[in-house]
């Protein structure tokens, strides 16, 4: 399961280079901001710019099917949030949407508590288990 | 020959199809507010899971307009989409999704209960 989220992880670090932020690690050395794990990234990371956090868990949804077969539909959650000044570009999202296809996005406007960002759940291909 | 007549009531037929389109949605409906006070959900602070509600007004606010062929259901508070899909707040703290809507036409799903409620 993780390879898949690997595979958008490394995606998403190519298609968005050119406006991705940066995390500031405790050595003071500059890296990409996107996050990939099972647990979200830690409260008092630095960053700046655009960060990418991909879920390394997919949700599942398993339907039973004829002969005691079953199809396990597959899906990960991908968030950009933004910390920088600028709107995140409709450019970007529309690279994410032709990237992934089978994908669905909401919006969350910055507001008094939270930063702008957008929510993708990307839809992998089902597991058929016999 | 057989003698054979077919009456074809569709207006009524239509009719029961709207009443059982109806009454799912008012089903939906009281899933979304038994969803929202569910002690199930991930929280980051202790104690966790635990429900959503905090001051109500997230759960107070839900608004229905169910008509006979179409059905709104709106949460007009500020901070009702932030709840529904996580964020990450400006203290740089995630807070997980908690999609009460999605887990309540998961329970609930609406197609089932209109065939149920026409199979009575």
């Amino acid at each position: 399961m993780s390879e898949a989220s690997r595979y958008v992880r490394d995606t998403l670090e190519v298609l968005l280079s050119e406006v991705l932020g940066r995390y500031t690690l405790p050595t003071g050395q500059l890296a990409p901001a996107i996050w990939h794990g099972v647990k979200p990234p830690s409260d008092d990371r630095t960053v700046t710019g655009l960060e990418v956090i991909v879920t390394q868990t997919p949700d599942l949804e398993v339907t039973p099917m004829f002969f005691r077969q079953a199809a396990v539909d597959r899906s990960y959650q991908v968030r950009l949030v933004n910390h920088g000044d600028a709107q995140i570009s409709e450019e970007t999202i529309a690279k994410i949407v032709h990237a992934f296809i089978d994908c669905s996005v909401s919006s969350l406007p910055a507001s008094s508590f939270a930063p702008e960002q957008y929510v993708f759940t990307l839809n992998a291909q089902p597991i058929l288990v016999r | 020959m057989a003698d054979y007549s077919l009456e074809w009531r569709g207006l009524e037929i239509a009719d029961q199809i709207q009443d059982a389109w109806v009454d799912s949605m008012l089903i939906l409906s009281r899933e979304f507010t038994q969803q929202i006070s569910d002690p199930k959900w991930r929280w980051p602070n202790n104690p966790s899971p635990r429900d959503i509600v905090d001051t109500g007004q997230l759960r107070s606010s839900q608004q229905d307009d169910i008509q006979r062929d179409q059905a709104t259901f709106s949460w007009p508070v500020e901070y009702a989409p932030y709840v529904h899909e996580g964020y990450v707040g400006i203290d740089g703290k995630t807070y997980p999704a908690r999609p009460w809507t999605r887990e309540a036409i998961k329970a609930k799903p609406p197609s089932e209960i209109m065939q149920r409620i026409l199979d009575l």
